[in-house]
């Protein structure tokens, strides 16, 4: 029988970091090995601590003026598994060395959820400071231009002839629309928190008016302390894809693919969604099939077999973080598809094989047959190694389209990058007959993305959102199970 | 089969190799039992994992057999009729090869460089063209499908390219078609044909070399062995000679050939990229300084340059894209090119 420890009413807790066994297992001196887009990077940093029963004060050795003073136990809430699967994917991971702990995108409500986890995490000990990056392509636009115009007017009191340069009043653009935008959602941002935006040509929109919007909140003065937030990160992380109950510092109260303190009831909850259409509101239709399926559709046939009960796991909070971040799903339509038509599509990109594996596992898990084909993605920036491969072949790679977007119409380039996917990501095997074609992208290495069924969208996104975001929706058609089987 | 190779295919790559084959064999030379080991493997493999035909790309087909029959390994009897089935399944019925047996609609499209790798095999396994002979229509068909890409106008006029790919106007391209155009036609003696084989050679010339743009060993190799093969290498400039010598050479480096110069990608990327040496850009630069050249090599030289390459699957590079393995360990192409520069070594 393992004691539950309750924590802040976020929901129970299913396990906890102990800051003080982590620190004395490895002696203080922190390593953690980082596999990001293609790179890996081992950072280490040596720390003191001192533990007063509840509380661990840490220092880095190479300045030790610098503390955090942080819960011993650390308790492991659905909300902060989602959130470290969330960092995981989203998060600053120092690949370029020197940097403070940080969150990088441009949805707001995913923004919020970030700032409130390491506000918390982090026992408000850091300032956090605001940036803002936008393309400049996305003011060349008359309605842009004229927006501009009547920020200069503002700002000036005066006609065009003054000194305020065109890049300012673009800044001042997405400055207000960041507040303004942060203040809908209930938070507040006092303006000396915002640094300077950039506005780039090189940010990455492709056309005039497109956007390639993205904020970054940064823990101020965090940089020496990256290096321990980043370990329990992945210690929580592996640990839970391991499926390993307990390791140095970290305990899950049961196995993490399988323990859980709540069960969804799968079919009462799916009755109760709806989302907009074009024209009106989807429901679902569900039919009874067995004890364990309900056959559900989003019209009146139904062909998709979803599991009638879902464990709320270790393992589906942290995928869940993970498929925030990395997931094909638009963010925004994470917040409006209930009323507001917004196409909704499950799908997941990513060129880590842990990912891809844990996302096919929460396939698994959650009905049958959900898993609905797979490519292989390159970046037209790895055209020459691309190119490489198929004069291996003897063969050279054929691209549609003008731009060169689109199927690889070499089939020996096709084949090859198929077994290049099965071979390196080993959870594809058994769904290898599902492999569709290989597709030359704008940018991005090598990777894999996998399709799932469309019937599942609004059940995926609805559950996704509520269990990280809004986790009392779920609670209303759950159960209490806290037998680990 | 296995004891003579139609003169027409030991073209395909500028290989003097019958009277080198022999000898080479007779002595046991190291790298040839190795490759020779190889080659059984990849019929054992591909016989066992493909079930032969049905997974298998003509073009890997060919390079199987090519690479076979230049080293004598033994090809199984029920393989070769096997073959003939499935080349009849793969020549289009508008002209052309698909690359393999179609598993979607949008692969069901022949492709100049498997109509190429069709033909080649063809002439290895059917030397006396009784396939063409009974297929008259498939070859003229192949024939105006092969004209009707040839660009008419404009910059790149009289390169070839296929129809929904505009990036593929390539040396390679070029040289699949007239090689195959000239294949099909030569019983014709079609005047128009060597106008359009004219035009070809003209791009390669006068646009491809001239512009000293999108160069790379492989590329200049196909664009070199293009002209070679044509007769059309004695008209190149000693200036153009040069510098085709001098780029080739300037992609000799310390752990071996590169394929590009590094300024391509490091003008393209932010971040610092990992510059590979390929087996197939030496191997293709020896031939094509050999070609062009007075180089020689010897199968000592050759040693040394495959040596880093070897795996237990066979001859290899291995891509990589930051720390991520990209592709294959070793392919049948790479094994059968090997064979053929060994092939070519000066006695």
């Amino acid at each position: 029988m393992v004691h539950i420890d309750n924590h802040g009413g976020v929901g129970d807790s299913l396990g906890f970091i102990d800051l003080n066994e982590l620190l004395k297992c490895c002696n203080g001196n922190v390593e953690v090995v980082l596999n990001d887009l293609g790179v890996t990077t081992v950072l280490k940093r040596k720390y003191q601590w001192a533990s007063t029963g509840d509380y661990t004060e840490i220092r880095p050795e190479d300045d030790l003026s610098k503390m955090v003073r942080l819960p011993t136990k650390i308790y492991l809430t659905p909300r902060l598994i989602a959130f470290i699967g969330l960092y995981d994917g989203d998060g600053n991971k120092a690949r370029k060395g020197g940097r403070e702990i940080g969150f990088s995108q441009r949805e707001i409500n995913i923004h919020k959820f970030a700032y409130d986890m390491l506000k918390e995490v982090f026992n408000a000990h850091f300032l956090t400071k605001w940036s803002i990056l936008e393309d400049t392509r996305r003011f060349e636009t008359p309605e842009m231009e004229k927006e501009i115009e009547r920020i200069r007017f503002e700002m000036t009191n005066g006609p065009k002839e003054t000194n305020t340069s065109l890049v300012d009043l673009q800044r001042e653009y997405v400055r207000r629309e960041f507040l303004q935008s942060a203040r809908k959602i209930g938070m507040t941002i006092d303006e000396s928190q915002l640094r300077t935006p950039v506005i780039s040509p090189k940010k990455g929109a492709r056309a005039a008016g497109n956007s390639s919007l993205e904020y970054i909140q940064n823990l101020y003065g965090s940089e020496k302390f990256l290096t321990l937030w980043l370990k329990m990160v992945r210690i929580c992380t592996d640990s839970i894809i391991s499926n390993t109950q307990t390791t140095d510092g970290l305990v899950f109260f049961g196995k993490p693919h399988t323990f859980s303190l709540l069960t969804l009831n799968v079919k009462d909850y799916m009755q109760n969604l709806k989302w907009a259409t074009r024209t009106r509101f989807g429901k679902y239709t569900i039919k009874e099939i067995d004890d364990k399926y309900v056959a559900i559709g989003k019209s009146a046939k139904v062909k998709t077999f979803i599991r009638r009960e879902l464990k709320l796991t270790p393992f589906f909070f942290l995928v869940a973080g993970i498929y925030l971040a990395e997931g094909d799903t638009k963010k925004d339509n994470f917040f409006i598809f209930e009323k507001t038509y917004a196409p909704l599509n499950i799908a997941l990109t990513s060129s880590e094989p842990e990912y891809i594996a844990a996302f096919i596992r929460m396939l698994e898990t959650m009905g049958k047959q959900l898993f609905k084909s797979w490519k292989v993605k390159v970046g037209t920036k790895y055209e020459w190694e691309t190119e490489e491969l198929a004069q291996r072949m003897g063969v050279i790679t054929l691209r549609a389209g003008e731009k060169g977007q689109g199927y690889v119409r070499t089939l020996e380039l096709d084949k090859e990058l198929r077994n290049w996917g099965l071979a390196n990501y080993p959870s594809l095997e058994s769904y290898s007959n599902l492999y569709h074609h290989t597709e030359i992208t704008g940018v991005g290495i090598p990777r894999v993305h996998i399709q799932a069924v469309t019937q599942i969208a609004p059940y995926l996104v609805s559950l996704i959102r509520n269990s990280v975001f809004n986790f009392s929706n779920v609670i209303t058609h759950t159960s209490r199970s806290n037998e680990d089987q | 089969m296995s004891e003579s190779i139609p003169k027409i295919v030991e073209h395909i790559f500028p290989l003097e190799a019958h009277e080198n084959r022999q000898r080479l064999l007779q002595t046991g030379n190291l790298n040839l039992t190795c490759l020779k080991n190889v080659f059984e493997l990849d019929w054992g493999r591909k016989l066992e994992q493909d079930t032969f035909c049905s997974g298998l790309l003509v073009s890997e087909i060919f390079q199987l057999i090519f690479g076979s029959t230049l080293l004598n390994v033994n090809i199984d009897s029920s393989a070769k009729n096997l073959l003939a089935d499935y080349m009849s399944k793969i020549a289009s019925s508008s002209g052309g090869a698909f690359p393999t047996l179609p598993r979607m609609d949008w692969q069901r499209k022949s492709r100049i460089y498997s109509t190429f790798y069709f033909l080649a095999l063809l002439n290895l396994l059917d030397p006396h063209e009784y396939f063409l002979s009974k297929n008259k229509d498939w070859s003229r068909k192949t024939s105006l499908w092969l004209l009707s890409l040839q660009e008419e106008s404009g910059l790149n006029e009289g390169a070839f390219r296929e129809a929904d790919c505009p990036m593929s106007i390539t040396p390679e391209n070029t040289f699949w078609a007239i090689w195959s155009l000239s294949y099909l036609g030569k019983s014709e003696n079609d005047g128009e044909l060597n106008v359009k084989i004219k035009k070809a050679l003209s791009w390669v010339s006068d646009h491809f070399l001239h512009n000293r743009r999108g160069w790379s060993v492989t590329r200049l190799f196909y664009a070199v062995d293009t002209l070679h093969l044509f007769g059309e290498l004695p008209n190149l400039s000693n200036e153009m000679v040069m510098d085709v010598q001098a780029f080739v050479r300037s992609m000799d480096t310390l752990e071996g050939y590169h394929e590009y110069p590094s300024s391509v990608k490091e003008g393209y990327r932010e971040e610092i990229t990992r510059h590979h040496s390929c087996l197939h850009s030496g191997l293709y630069a020896n031939l094509l300084l050999k070609i062009i050249g007075n180089h020689s090599f010897t199968t000592n030289d050759l040693t040394i340059l495959v040596d880093r390459f070897l795996t237990k699957e066979g001859y290899g590079t291995k891509v990589k894209i930051k720390e991520y393995n990209y592709g294959p360990i070793s392919t049948i192409f790479e094994n059968m090119l090997t064979t053929v520069t060994f092939l070519s070594a000066c006695p």
